[in-house]
């Protein structure tokens, strides 16, 4: 089964949340890698119902505090990292909550999890859409990824 | 004026706490889910305006707002929520909303949404 959802929607989504809430103007740019090391920060909420999968946001932690800083109105160095944690999960949930509006049937979305990690490179497939962003010289991925029926 | 912002999110009671003060609201008391929103209502006495969201732990923005109206068919509540579909607003309102805001939003939205449920602003 097709994903559904496509590219240009969740670049739609994305620029509502960073551009329109935010204040944070995104580019679209191709699925460019992210540069290695750093400290990438992913945040998932998790769609259960007729559509099962997930849609994460990916980026790392400068771009985050950027984004934080505009919400708790402090400077991001002087960030917490729970704020920094608490901001991403809610960016993953807005950006979640409208694709979750996109998709088929009745679901469920999550609360978010949002962690550290190490930044990846999805492999396209019919089973996730993946949009790329830049932001001045931070980059940022939204995907949306639907899950095995075994998975669900 | 004063208002509660119930919402799991810290960075968002922070975002609504600022847009409802530049809204002319003098106080906006916060609460991270709904068991503290009601806690936080009972300790200001009274609210002119509730700003609820859906998805949280403990109890989620339904359950409080069910509860709320068990005993106060009142305060005026708006939900503010990621939850778009037109059934969940349905479902909002029955279970006693008076208003609900699909996030993001913008400051002008939710002065539009408080105007239109009563709220001066």
């Amino acid at each position: 089964m097709m994903i559904l959802i496509q590219e240009e929607q969740i670049r739609e989504i994305a620029s509502d949340v960073w551009s329109g809430f935010l204040g944070m103007d995104l580019v679209a740019c191709g699925d460019e890698q992210f540069s290695e090391g750093g400290d990438c920060m992913k945040a998932t909420v998790v769609v259960t119902g007729d559509w099962n999968g997930e849609v994460t946001v990916e980026c790392y932690a400068p771009l985050a505090a950027e984004a934080a800083s505009r919400m708790f109105e402090v400077k991001p160095d002087e960030l917490s990292n729970s704020e920094l944690l608490d901001a991403l999960g809610e960016i993953v949930n807005m950006v979640g909550g409208n694709i979750k509006g996109l998709l088929p049937g009745a679901n469920k979305l999550s609360l978010p999890c949002v962690s550290h990690g190490v930044c990846t490179i999805p492999v396209p497939c019919e089973r996730s859409v993946n949009a790329v962003f830049r932001f001045e010289n931070e980059r940022l991925s939204v995907r949306v990824a639907k899950w095995e029926e075994s998975e669900s | 004026m004063q208002a509660l912002v119930i919402d799991d999110s810290r960075a968002m009671r922070m975002v609504l706490s600022k847009m409802l003060q530049q809204a002319g609201f003098e106080t906006v008391e916060q609460a991270g889910h709904g068991e503290e929103g009601l806690e936080r209502l009972q300790e200001m006495g009274s609210a002119d305006v509730v700003l609820v969201d859906w998805n949280m732990p403990v109890m989620n923005g339904i359950t409080f707002i069910e509860t709320l109206r068990e005993k106060d068919t009142t305060t005026p509540v708006v939900m503010v929520t990621t939850e778009v579909e037109i059934e969940r607003v349905e479902h909002a309102l029955a279970a006693g909303a008076d208003e609900y805001v699909m996030k993001p939003f913008t400051c002008d939205m939710i002065v539009e949404k408080l105007r239109m449920i009563g709220v001066e602003v």
